[in-house]
């Protein structure tokens, strides 16, 4: 009898004992979104990631100024600024203007970029839950401030240029105005808005953020970060009278000057006089592409990916513009810039020396001297690089003295393209409008957003 | 809540330790076979319970039992005889042709073959012993009707991919479930560096008895939602009664790779080169001071003074030692079992190592009549010496891309660092990555014989598997900027299972009926973390504490939890009329909040209409069995936490942040497998010739995906259960007895394997699935590659030229050819997994020799090379290329598939089937020759037995497949059926000699 008991009494534990409050586990790496979505500081740190995102390798950490610098070199030995000797194939398709439209640098940065969008928006969206007044508007400021950036290289990468002749309806990106956080279930289909739509936004989202934004604001975006970003696009626009005002605001009033020597310009962790706008790199946090593909295996990079080309040297008029010899050779004697020597050093997005040169250029196209003459803002360049000064500058010359002191930060394409100058090409000629100097919307798009238009040739 | 639960399941199995009961009269006898020597380990049952005893080293056995009784005796090969049980009786048992007395393992209990309605493939460890790889899955290849087993590539610790019939899952784990004497093993892949470690060749093959798979729903389903990809049983050894029996064996090998492919010497490099530059108009490499040059560093290149061969660097002649010792026995209430096995694998790959110690002790001991109880208890040390994935500079493959103008070393010794891309041996001189699992499993068990017919088991098992990785980078390794870079980790993956489950087992006239029903509980847990410094002062201190900066560190957990109740039914009417019926109910953490729970079912019936009194007796025609079931089994592996929406930790400059991480989908749920099987069990001539041929038809439904989104949404994937699969195909397996005689027998074993798995629905109303090489398509394989056609080179200008395949408007495709890649559309291309698999194995034995050999054949699948577009790319970049490359194009009217060499043009480059080759292969896997002396020449020894002999695996292989090996596979990302510098398997000869005593 007493096994009988014992035994009625292990089958009905077994039976109907069972552990299934065992099944309710959580993620101890995640957090459910509706709890983030819920208190202040789960917006702020939104705010926060999106910095992070900006920081992903494939966008400010480095490669989106690595693509416009492959995409606007000539590949010609005897042209070109820099020699593209890595092994990703997909920079040197780039470099080569026959990109695929797999090209997965590509689509790294048009994921990243939407990525970043999406994180903004939903800063945006749930501003309300920051209690502070002030702190609210300047989070807003500063997720439109990310938004008007991104933006900007996504429309100048995979749309054809800005042209201010032109109405630009031609197709430019897919502006998101909301935040996605349901994704089941629903259609997230979208055609590209136009480009002209797109500056639209980017401008009203950095008028927005110059407004809101405090001059001062540690690492993260500022006023004029916001002013100086908007003088670039207004040069790329073509639309100089207000890219002379936004960088003479900047210049007068955003408190930055250049450094003394071109070795401090770069390759530092902290934030300098002359930086306007900079990604923050530390051992820990954000991927520093550009030393990546620029710098020798000893410091830190691949060893030498992208080496200064010929006709980057060709270019310097003053044998001892200290430009022209900014440079080291690694074991296989190619000319590796300084400019990204530390691996852990913050890149650079806007320098002061972009301000002064949009100034001069502005200045000289229309004629006009507001703040100060082209020849003392372009002066100012060529002093601290131990260059001859010039009595007055053409054109011309503050073009070139931009690419001196510009090139390798991301500027090459975008500059050549604004002032409609073909690129004479290892294979052929492009024109400023080529299709293939525009980055294919790319296929893993395309294979899931059932309205989107390709861009021409991919 | 929590405590009581699992307190109360551990309350169940004290209680049944207490119980005891009383004795009853006992019967001996001796068991024989037809030449009347003693047959040791002999199973000795009262027919129609669970009474039982073995036959001892003498054969002698002793039972429980009353005279009158009937006494079912059995033993594996004899054929099973009933006989009334009578004092001092000797019992002589009769060779069994067909093996239909062969006990198979099951779930939570075991079948004879001859009742069974499952579809189960078995070996036994005489079928895997003495093969000298270094983890299990790789001695059972070709050997198992149904399972296709892959090593990813020649990497002595590579990953393994495990097919039971075929893939039915896309996102989802494929592989099966392994459960090692009734506990569930830990599989997870717990890697750090990009490429796969296999978690189970921490088991030493010498410790396993039989390993049963598990492949129709009959069998898979009492493993309910873990059941769908298969289930590997594996069953250690046990001690027998009798007096103690040692065992040794040692063995050492030698290995070499399969196969190399053949690259440009330095001669064929220069003219191949120099003629891609100047025909795109660039400089003239052979100036002085220009490229070669520079490759040369300092060698006189112009005068052949340097011609490395690269590929020599990064393989090398390997060594296989194992050695391992056993002692087991017992006496009719306990029995005993200890092992230890030592195994070096010195692979083929430069700087590639492994070392392993296993012991294991399992014991039994019937502590009454009544109850039985032990325990399994195994430990392991495995230390690893590793590479870098496949896809990185440092990998020792990734040399075959340097030029042979490059000197591998500096006069001084040093590694040559002026080479076009890294030089591993720069990393080798200077780095090292080892990784040490010590793994511990154990199971403790009860087993408490109720009331006659029942009985309860109540086992508890615990699986700890933890692995520390060390990697040491120099301050002269390449990449490294920091004087010197040390990363540790460590992982501690835990599982227990907990389960408790009743039988019935009664035959009664000649109704025989088993009915099982229990309740399990599985936790599983891990933890990682990792650390990285930076900055040493010496290259001598290789730890974390001597870094001046600890740059990066690593810490997370993750869990899940399974809770099951299942149950299973059992009954045959006289061995002829078949039946089994079996539901399982899952609970897991891993599913969404809408969908926690699910139901599992499958049944099953068979006739053996050899039992009919039509056929009863006849000879010709001796065996004939006819079986079908259908059932319902789960693939939960879908990710701990997949069905969340979620926000993940995203820092920025020292400052804490969020981003969404994952999408979320309160409805995910395990992926449902609906199996038919169908088979035939037939045994000809007395059972001479038998065999089995399966039909199997699974579909899946609810297929797991991480479903592409528009990136431009903010988010890449979602997952969800969207698409249906199915697999389907007929296993064949012909078993005979070519010569069976006394001193001298030659058994053969063939099977097939055909198999087809097709996507049959995709989300979003059957849109493709697209990744860089391959397809998801409705109709189409489950993976499919997915390429532009190459069309071969323009005979008049060298241009690669590439097959449109646009779309016409009548819907058929433009079959035209361009130059212009953008113009060509990509089609389906091939078969990244195999459609039909054969195995032929021939055992044969004359007098004291044995020898026996297995041939392996796969057909169907394709390999993509996607290191093809920088080797074999007629000198595009500096890389050196094939030696079929020396076929460019190179005036007009030349007619060849290598395009005109162009440097940095592109010319062929773009990925397309110029890189997708045929892997059909046949290979003979194994080989062994074995010589037993004597037993007049060892006896005065003390030795019971004493074999010498020679073994091989991957011996020869016969394939048309121009890369290195059909089992040569990327083992970095996501890369379905790609050959990316990957490491051919090894071909291993060893010699070696078994002891008994």
């Amino acid at each position: 009898m007493k096994n009988i008991k014992i035994f009625l009494f292990a089958l009905l534990t077994t039976l109907f004992i069972s552990c299934e409050s065992e099944l309710e586990l959580n993620p101890k790496q995640s957090l459910d979104s509706s709890t983030v979505l819920t208190s202040e500081s789960g917006v702020k740190q939104v705010l926060v990631g999106a910095y992070a995102n900006l920081a992903n390798g494939s966008l400010y950490g480095g490669r989106t100024q690595i693509m416009a610098d492959l995409l606007g070199a000539t590949g010609r030995s005897s042209t070109t600024h820099i020699e593209w000797y890595g092994t990703f194939a997909g920079f040197g398709d780039i470099y080569a203007k026959n990109m695929t439209s797999d090209n997965s640098f590509a689509e790294d940065l048009y994921r990243e970029s939407y990525d970043v969008i999406n994180a903004t928006n939903i800063v945006i969206e749930n501003a309300a839950l920051i209690t502070n007044a002030n702190d609210r508007k300047i989070a807003v400021a500063e997720a439109k401030f990310i938004q008007g950036l991104v933006y900007f290289d996504l429309v100048r990468f995979f749309a054809l240029p800005f042209d201010a002749l032109t109405p630009n309806t031609q197709l430019g990106v897919i502006i998101r105005p909301k935040a996605i956080l349901e994704y089941q279930g629903v259609d997230l289909s979208a055609e590209r808005n136009t480009v002209a739509e797109v500056y639209i936004k980017v401008i009203s989202s950095l008028r927005d953020a110059y407004a809101d934004l405090p001059v001062s604001n540690g690492e993260f975006a500022d006023k004029y970060a916001a002013q100086a970003l908007l003088a670039r696009v207004y040069l790329q626009q073509q639309n100089y009278p207000a890219a002379l005002t936004a960088a003479n605001d900047a210049i007068t009033f955003g408190g930055y000057s250049l450094s003394s020597t071109l070795l401090s310009a770069y390759n530092h962790d902290t934030k300098q006089p002359e930086d306007v706008f900079s990604i923050a790199i530390t051992s820990q946090t954000g991927d520093n592409q550009v030393n990546n593909s620029h710098a020798s295996t000893t410091l830190g990079g691949r060893g030498g990916d992208i080496a200064i080309g010929s006709g980057y040297f060709s270019r310097f008029i003053d044998p001892n513009d200290q430009r022209s010899k900014f440079f080291y050779e690694n074991n296989l004697g190619d000319a590796l810039t300084l400019k990204y020597t530390n691996q852990f050093a913050d890149v650079p997005v806007i320098r002061f020396a972009e301000l002064l040169l949009i100034r001069a250029e502005a200045n000289t196209r229309l004629t006009s001297t507001l703040g100060a003459t082209p020849a003392t803002d372009i002066n100012r360049i060529r002093t601290r690089a131990g260059a001859s000064n010039f009595i007055t500058v053409t054109l011309a010359q503050i073009l070139n003295e931009r690419q001196l002191e510009l090139a390798f930060e991301g500027f090459w394409i975008h500059d050549l393209k604004r002032n409609k100058t073909s690129i004479v090409g290892q294979s052929r000629t492009f024109l400023f409008t080529d299709p293939k100097l525009v980055f294919p919307i790319p296929l893993r798009e395309l294979n899931t957003n059932k309205k989107i238009t390709p861009n021409p040739t991919y | 809540m929590k405590i009581k639960c699992k307190l109360l399941l551990s309350l169940i199995f004290a209680l049944a330790v207490q119980l005891i009961s009383a004795q009853e009269s006992s019967i001996s006898g001796k068991v024989t076979d037809m030449a009347g020597l003693p047959v040791p380990g002999a199973n000795v049952i009262i027919k129609g319970t669970t009474i039982s005893a073995q036959s001892n080293f003498d054969g002698e056995f002793v039972i429980k039992a009353k005279k009158g009784q009937t006494l079912v005796i059995s033993f594996l090969g004899l054929k099973t005889i009933e006989i009334t049980a009578s004092d001092s009786m000797v019992v002589k048992l009769n060779d069994d042709a067909s093996q239909l007395e062969t006990v198979l393992v099951m779930g939570y209990g075991t079948q004879l073959k001859k009742r069974s309605t499952d579809a189960v493939s078995r070996v036994t460890a005489k079928d895997i012993e003495n093969i000298p790889v270094s983890n299990i899955q790789n001695a059972l290849v070709g050997k198992l009707a149904g399972v296709q087993i892959t090593q990813t590539n020649g990497k002595v610790e590579g990953g393994m991919n495990i097919r039971v019939r075929g893939q039915a899952s896309i996102s989802a784990g494929t592989q099966p479930l392994y459960v090692l004497d009734g506990m569930i093993l830990i599989n997870q892949d717990e890697s750090t560096n990009g490429a796969p470690l296999n978690p189970l060749l921490t088991l030493s093959p010498n410790e396993i008895e039989s390993i049963d798979v598990l492949k129709d729903a009959s069998s898979a389903a009492i493993y309910g939602a873990r059941g769908a990809n298969g289930v590997v049983i594996i069953t250690t050894k046990k001690g027998k009664v009798g007096k103690t029996t040692f065992s040794a064996n040692f063995s050492q090998g030698v290995s070499e790779a399969t196969n190399t492919r053949e690259f440009l010497n330095s001669a064929q490099y220069v003219e191949l080169f120099t003629e891609a530059r100047l025909n795109e108009g660039f400089s003239d490499p052979t100036g002085p001071g220009r490229k070669f040059d520079q490759l040369a560093a300092g060698k006189d290149w112009r005068n052949g003074e340097v011609d490395t061969d690269w590929t020599k660097q990064a393989l090398r002649t390997g060594y296989v030692t194992d050695a391992d010792f056993s002692a087991s026995g017992g006496t009719d209430k306990t029995q005993y079992y200890f092992s230890g096995a030592y195994t070096k694998n010195v692979g083929i790959l430069s700087f590639n190592e492994l070392e392993r110690f296993n012991f294991r002790n399992n014991i039994t001991t019937k502590i009454s009549d009544r109850f039985t109880a032990g325990m399994n208890m195994a430990f392991s040390r495995t230390s690893i010496l590793r590479n870098t994935n496949d896809n990185s500079f440092t990998t020792p493959m990734q040399a075959i891309a340097q030029s042979p103008l490059s000197p591998a070393r500096n006069d001084d010794g040093t590694a040559n660092t002026a080479t076009q891309y890294v030089n591993f041996l720069a990393a080798q001189d200077n780095g090292t990555n080892q990784t040490l699992i010590r793994r511990l499993t154990g199971k403790f068990f009860g087993e408490f014989k109720i009331i006659e017919p029942l009985k309860f088991n109540s086992d508890i098992s615990y699986d700890l598997y933890a692995q520390t990785e060390d990697r040491w980078f120099g301050a002269n390794y390449p990449f490294i900027a920091t004087n010197g870079e040390v990363f540790a980790s460590s992982v501690n993956n835990e599982s227990y299972v907990i389960s408790n489950y009743f039988t019935f087992d009664k035959s009664f006239s000649d109704h025989n009926l088993n009915i099982v029903a229990g309740q399990e509980f599985t936790s599983f847990a891990s933890r990682f973390q990792s650390v990285t410094s930076i900055f040493f002062p010496s290259d001598a201190l290789q730890t974390i504490d001597s870094g001046a900066e600890v740059n990066a560190g690593s810490g997370n957990e993750t869990d899940y939890a399974f809770d099951s109740l299942f149950s299973r039914l059992s009954y045959s009417y006289a061995n002829k009329y078949l039946f089994k019926a079996s539901i399982r109910r899952d609970g897991s953490s891993r599913f969404g909040q809408n969908n926690q729970y699910g139901i599992f079912p499958a049944v099953s019936a068979g006739w053996v209409i050899s039992e009919e009194a039509f056929l009863k007796d006849n000879s010709t025609l001796s065996n004939l069995k006819l079986r079908a079931s259908y059932g319902q089994t789960g693939n939960a592996e879908i990710g701990n936490f997949s069905s969340r929406s979620l926000f993940a930790g995203a820092s920025y400059n020292l400052k804490s942040g969020l981003l969404p991480s994952q999408p979320g989908n309160d409805n995910l749920s395990w992926e449902k497998s609906t199996q038919f099987d169908l088979g035939i069990e037939f045994g000809l001539l007395n059972n001479r010739i038998s065999g089995e041929i399966d039909y199997y038809n699974k579909d899946t439904d609810g297929l797991l995906f991480d479903v592409p989104l528009a990136i431009s949404s903010g988010a890449s994937t979602i997952t969800q259960n969207t698409g249906l699969s199915n697999s389907r195909g007929f296993e064949f397996v012909l078993n005979g007895k070519i010569i069976d005689q006394e001193d001298f027998q030659w058994n053969a074993s063939l099977n097939v394997t055909t198999n087809q798995s097709k996507v049959r629905e995709l989300p979003d109303n059957g849109t493709d699935i697209v990744n860089t090489f391959t397809i998801r398509r409705v109709g189409e394989n489950i993976n499919s590659f997915y390429l532009v056609e190459y069309a071969g080179v323009d005979p008049a200008n060298g241009d690669a030229l590439f097959v449109r395949n646009t779309e016409l408007a009548d819907g058929s495709l433009d079959k035209t050819t361009t130059n212009d890649y953008s113009e060509a559309r990509r089609v389906v291309s091939g078969n990244p997994f195999a459609t039909l698999m054969s195995g032929f194995t021939n055992t044969i034995n004359y007098k004291g020799i044995d020898f026996s050999f297995t041939f392996q054949g796969e057909w169907g699948a394709s390999i993509y090379n996607s290191g093809g577009l920088f080797q074999s790319a007629n000198g595009d970049f500096w890389d050196n290329q094939t030696i079929d490359q020396l076929n460019r194009w190179q005036q007009p009217g030349d007619i060849t598939n290598v395009p005109q060499a162009r440097y940095l043009a592109g010319n062929g480059t773009q990925a397309s089937t110029r890189y997708l080759d045929k892997s059909d292969f046949v290979r003979l896997r194994n080989l062994t020759l074995g010589y037993s002396l004597p037993k007049s020449a060892i006896e005065k020894s003390g030795l019971s037995r004493v074999r010498i002999y020679l073994t091989g695996v991957n011996l020869l292989t016969f394939t048309d497949y121009i890369g290195y090996d059909p089992e040569a596979r990327a083992d970095q990302g996501d890369r379905i059926g790609e050959e990316f510098y990957s490491v051919p398997p090894a071909k291993t000869v060893a010699l070696g000699v078994n002891l008994t005593f």
